[in-house]
């Protein structure tokens, strides 16, 4: 029976961890094939947004988040579609997408100044408020402006990718435009010679065109020029620079092999807008080739593997694994018994395919971005939840079940909390100057971060304790209890050991890089209080002047001390480390704490007599 | 009855003590880090951190509640006090009173070390233009009213201000300053970077900020002769702590039963 069910959770875990494979065939046998085969080839060549050579996919799931906040759409058929789709179709066909609700906003206000009925816009009512949203910049009323300058931000993404993979004039298409500009030149250039030669005046009908287009194409390199950081790039240079395709045309002595990638972005485009399925593969594969001779055979792998991270989406399938396995083992907490074992074993197995999952996550990201694994506070919690749920999972088999549902919901939590970090660092970008060093990012941060896991995981297995104990009212059994805290407190000296240590290699990279050890900032003071505090209750422990209870009460107080100085500090916004300044995470962390601390009371409250023994 | 020694070193190494004044440090350090927001890094750190008395909060609950409250340097001189009875009355001397030691004397130097380098660090910073050279070091604001200075024995000279971006991106990769160091007749050619300052006559120069679109550069300059210390403590304790745990969780058990 329990070998059954054993393999039924094995199934099911292959079913979930990898239904990517499955999926793909519903998905290719549900879409017409030359449809599905093409945006697939095409998402994952190369192009460079913000200095990282990334998959068209990447880049296209980045300026789609700035405007409608997820990185996907909905058709008009109100069928879900990739982001690599959507800016090929953008760049096409661009009139399907003017009446699709793809803009978000979360002021009910601009929501209302669209016309809109929830909290999606579209480009159509965009363009006719333009001018509304600059006014509203001005206003006094702090809110709105800042949801006007959200507003603006997307609107520029969008249409910076509206043209990303070919520029071109209304009313034509990007080959056209180029052909029409590069003749425009050569006659031009030709007509000046000429005139030279049979010394007369050169004919203003013959510069004309050139001198027009120069003058359109100027302005636009002069407003790319003014965002960087929101261009999709498209035509590698040999010096290790990229070119948007507007400023590719512009260039003076563009190179033939440039040239070339430039009108094969240029014929997708029109091939796509003609639906020429065929020709578009044929020419995206002449493209990759020609992106191989350019910028090397490892960078087009590298963003081909970027763009199968994407479709794979190892976190999404890693949480709702998390949660299969921390309902299970509760469950098998909740049951007696033969059901409570076969429940446990299946957990386990669950948490074995989301770990796996997780873990294949962080090392393809670490691969993608030549980084060690927490680059950002987006990846400090995907780092930290996993090092909590591989702890959980090694001390599995000696601390039993609470062990392991303390790590699954350590792993789950935290990748629920990525995924919905709105508008924050998925996009792997690169590092600033003060950061842009792989060797003290891994020994400060990586550090740091396994030292909070073994906090987080001390107090949600605290938590758990208590809880269970004011739940199924199980009385602490002795035997049991007394291996229950040794682990505890073999978790917290760990997590003395590497917070200690990650605070002061910190300080050691502060001291060597700024000439300063400590200089007192928020996360500085954050990263102490955990020290201090884990410090306290090691203390006490050891020189036995708290009772049991009291020692599970902080434990459990130690996960608000550690969201405090992870999340907490970044909210005040002051200093050098406030990295990924939230604004709308008030209300969550606020939860959070108030939830710790109800646990953490509930652990001081004397139990009744009966249930002591 | 316990003399008057015994009693005292009996107070300072309590473990009550220890716990307390670990959890008061804790709660100090949240108070602290609440007010940067409103008054700043420096003026918290030199209200609260830097003081052995002080008054929370700097704007009074209800306009007049303030609560009286012991600084940084009480915490920290209390901490030392504590480790270093505690150390006198319950140390063995066996490898784990060793490493005991070890671990807590190291902690009770690194907060020492704050307090020497309190009275013996230097820090300042030097604006120079391109072309030009200069032996200023600005130990305060330049709009403060009291606007100190100091004169290094030699002079700087900014060749070059540098800035490298991501390719295809304005994210910054590095800040460079090439400089040339004029100590008499001699002029020697460095380039401070960030994550790579230059060390020189007791000196060490780094990388802070620009100005001017690059034609001038920031540098920070420090002189710090205990710069040792701290890094010496955290290393020991970090050793003796790894030791200490190692020995308590991996050991062998004997056999039980």
């Amino acid at each position: 029976m329990r070998r059954l069910f054993a393999l039924i959770s094995v199934a099911a875990g292959i079913a979930v961890g990898f239904s990517g494979v499955g999926m793909e065939f519903l998905r290719r046998a549900a879409t017409p094939y030359a449809d599905y085969a093409l945006y697939s080839d095409l998402a994952s060549l190369p192009v460079n947004r913000a200095g990282r050579i990334m998959p068209i996919s990447s880049a296209a799931a980045d300026a789609l988040r700035m405007a409608g906040g997820k990185s996907t759409y909905k058709d008009s058929s109100g069928q879900r579609q990739s982001a690599s789709k959507w800016i090929w179709l953008l760049n096409a066909k661009p009139a399907e997408f003017q009446k699709l609700p793809l803009f978000r906003t979360d002021n009910p206000e601009i929501s209302k100044l669209m016309g809109a009925s929830g909290r999606y816009y579209t480009q159509e009512a965009l363009e006719k408020n333009h001018a509304a949203l600059i006014e509203g910049l001005k206003s006094d009323d702090e809110r709105y402006a800042r949801a006007c300058e959200s507003a603006l931000a997307g609107s520029l993404e969008y249409s910076f990718a509206s043209a990303a993979l070919g520029f071109s004039f209304a009313q034509s298409t990007p080959r056209k435009t180029a052909d029409d500009w590069f003749k425009a030149i050569d006659t031009a250039a030709a007509e000046l010679i000429s005139a030279r030669a049979e010394k007369r005046e050169p004919s203003d009908a013959k510069l004309a065109e050139a001198s027009s287009t120069l003058k359109i194409l100027n302005e636009v390199k002069l407003y790319e020029d003014a965002y960087p950081n929101s261009l999709i790039r498209i035509v590698p240079e040999a010096d290790g620079h990229w070119l948007t395709s507007a400023s590719a045309l512009l260039k003076r002595d563009i190179t033939p092999a440039e040239k070339e990638i430039l009108l094969l972005f240029a014929d997708i485009v029109s091939d796509i807008s003609s639906d020429n399925a065929a020709s578009a593969r044929e020419n995206a594969g002449i493209l990759r080739a020609k992106m191989e001779a350019s910028i090397g055979r490892k960078a087009v792998l590298k963003a081909e593997f970027e763009n199968f991270f994407n479709n794979f989406d190892p976190f999404t399938r890693g949480f709702i694994l998390y949660a299969a396995a921390f309902l299970l083992a509760l469950g098998g907490l909740a049951a007696r018994g033969e059901a409570s074992k076969t429940l446990s074993i299946c957990a386990g197995i669950f948490f074995a395919f989301a770990l796996a999952s997780q873990t294949f996550g962080i090392f393809a990201r670490m691969y993608i971005q030549s980084r060690p694994p927490v680059t950002n506070l987006y990846s400090s919690v995907v780092f930290t939840g996993w090092g909590a749920a591989v702890l959980g999972f090694l001390t599995m088999r000696k601390g039993g079940a609470l062990f392991m549902m303390a790590g699954a919901a350590a792993g789950g939590a935290s990748l629920l909390l990525a995924l919905n970090m709105p508008y924050s660092g998925d996009s792997m970008g690169m590092m600033t100057a003060v950061l842009n060093s792989n060797f003290w990012l891994t020994a400060h941060v990586v550090t740091i971060m396994l030292g909070y896991c073994g906090v987080f995981l001390a107090g949600f297995l605290a938590s758990m304790k208590i809880l269970s104990f004011a739940l199924f009212r199980r009385p602490l059994n002795r035997e049991n209890s007394e291996n229950f805290f040794k682990n505890i407190y073999a978790l917290l000296c760990f997590s003395l050991l590497f917070s200690f240590a990650g605070t002061m290699l910190g300080g050691v990279w502060a001291d060597f890089s700024w000439g300063r050890f400590w200089g007192w900032d928020p996360k500085e003071n954050g990263a102490l209080m955990i020290i201090l505090w884990v410090g306290a209750a090691i203390h006490a422990k050891t020189l036995h002047i708290v009772s049991d209870r009291t020692f599970l009460a902080m434990c459990a107080f130690g996960n608000v001390v550690a969201a405090w100085a992870w999340f907490g500090v970044n909210m005040l916004g002051v200093g050098l480390h406030s990295y990924g300044f939230m604004s709308g995470g008030w209300k969550w962390f606020a939860v959070f704490v108030i939830l710790q601390t109800l646990i953490a009371i509930a652990a001081l409250i004397p139990p009744k007599k009966n249930m002591e023994k | 009855m316990d003399s008057f020694k015994t009693k005292l070193i009996k107070i300072c190494a309590s473990p009550r003590f220890t716990v307390f004044l670990l959890i008061y440090a804790a709660v100090l350090t949240f108070a602290a880090t609440l007010e940067q927001g409103a008054i700043g890094i420096a003026a918290v750190q030199d209200r609260y951190i830097d003081s052995f008395v002080c008054l929370y909060p700097s704007e009074p609950y209800l306009g007049f509640i303030k609560i009286p409250l012991f600084g940084g340097a009480a915490v920290g001189l209390a901490a030392i006090v504590n480790i270093l009875a505690s150390g006198y009355r319950y140390v063995k001397t066996n490898v784990r009173g060793f490493w005991f030691c070890a671990v807590h004397l190291s902690i009770a130097l690194l907060i020492a070390s704050g307090f020497i380098q309190y009275f013996t660090k230097i820090q300042g910073s030097m604006t120079i233009a391109q072309g030009t050279a200069t032996d200023i070091v600005s130990l305060s604001e330049p709009k403060d009213a009291f606007h100190k200075t100091l004169k290094l024995p030699f002079k700087i000279k900014l060749e070059k201000f540098e800035i490298d971006l991501w390719p295809g991106s304005s994210i910054a990769k590095d800040y460079s300053s090439k400089i040339a160091i004029i100590n008499g007749p001699s002029e020697q050619p460095f380039t401070v970077k960030m994550n790579s300052p230059v060390s020189f006559g007791g000196w060490t120069f780094y990388q802070s900020s620009y100005m001017h679109d690059g034609k001038t550069t920031v540098l920070s300059a420090v002189k710090n002769p205990a710069k040792i210390l701290p890094w010496f403590s955290v290393g020991v304790a970090f050793a003796g702590m790894l030791a200490m745990f190692a020995t308590k969780f991996f050991r062998r058990r004997p056999a039980q039963r």
